[in-house]
């Protein structure tokens, strides 16, 4: 007799009772699926794909950098160091703008100017501002802005 | 029961379980055999075959009557196994395994196995097989089933069917001599 006719014969063999409990179990497992798990199980097994891992990563990273960057503008911080009344004596005209910047550190004022220059320089060189628009920062064109506030 | 009957209670709201738990008891067997035959390990023939009926269950809305019911389940079934083999030899992070050695061994060593020399050594030059061939093979073979509904099954022709039969009982003539 060849394998043709020999191979049939089942090789594989099954706890016994299983297909007697099958149907039942397949129903259970149904159920199961129904109700299905909570919601922070179902979020769980979302995010710990390999691709949903790393957008919520780099979700999470742009969340923390923009928590912790600071959110004062360099002319909020430098009107921060200036006296309120000083402020208002000025905005009436009661004080000349030099009076202003005397008010502000002197190291704060260095660190405020340059990045001044350095946002115009970037400025420039993206082409964001046309190059007649592009001038050295003076303490006039301060003095003018801060007018503006 | 013919599964034109069966159909019709599972469509039924009132006796939507109680068909489908006669679906499962008439095919069960061919389905855990079938997905058996290409996995080896009953455990993960156990799973496969719950899992292809749970989908059954949730497609049996789309089935179209004018295709068999056991070929639709045995398409379910052939894709859940296979995605489950292609899982396996893509495990992230492991280094790449030789699934078909391991269920080779698993023929020789594994639970819930018995059968002569002869059964085994075929299931053996089986596992040789590219795995649609494989398919091809034992639907042939073991489960007598014809080109046009394995055809169905594996949404293919029967011409290539043929063929691939063909080569799968020339191949494991070629392995049984060389065991």
């Amino acid at each position: 007799m060849s394998w043709y006719e020999e191979g049939k014969k089942n090789l594989f063999e099954v706890p016994e009772g299983y297909f007697d409990e099958l149907p039942q179990r397949i129903q259970r497992r149904i159920e199961a699926k129904k109700k299905g798990r909570p919601w922070y199980a179902r979020l769980q097994g979302v995010l710990m794909q390999p691709r949903w891992a790393v957008s919520v990563s780099v979700a999470v990273l742009a969340a923390l950098v923009f928590w912790f960057s600071p959110n004062s503008t360099k002319h909020e911080r430098m009107i921060q160091n200036i006296d309120d009344q000083i402020l208002i004596e000025y905005l009436s005209h009661e004080v000349p703008s030099s009076r202003l910047i005397e008010e502000v550190p002197e190291d704060e004022w260095e660190e405020i100017m340059g990045e001044l220059e350095i946002e115009q320089e970037t400025w420039k060189y993206d082409g964001q501002l046309p190059a007649e628009e592009h001038k050295p920062t003076t303490y006039d064109s301060i003095e003018s802005s801060t007018r503006q506030l | 029961m013919e599964d034109k009957e069966l159909l019709a209670l599972i469509k039924k709201e009132e006796s939507r379980q109680y068909g489908f738990q006669l679906l499962v008891r008439k095919y069960q067997k061919q389905v855990y055999h079938h997905i058996r035959r290409m996995v080896i390990s009953h455990e993960d023939a156990d799973d496969l075959t719950q899992e292809t009926f749970v989908k059954v269950w949730q497609n049996i809305d789309k089935f179209r009557e004018d295709a068999k019911l056991y070929t639709w389940i045995y398409r379910i079934a052939t894709n859940e196994t296979l995605r489950f083999l292609d899982k396996k030899k893509r495990r992230w992070g492991l280094p790449l395994v030789n699934v078909e050695e391991q269920l080779e061994k698993l023929v020789d060593n594994g639970p819930y196995i018995s059968g002569d020399e002869i059964s085994r050594k075929l299931q053996k030059a089986m596992l040789r097989l590219p795995e649609k061939q494989r398919l091809v093979f034992q639907m042939k073979y073991f489960d007598d089933m014809k080109y046009d509904e394995i055809a169905e099954v594996l949404g293919t022709t029967v011409g290539n069917l043929k063929a691939a039969y063909h080569w799968a009982v020339k191949k494991i003539e070629a392995s049984l001599k060389e065991d």
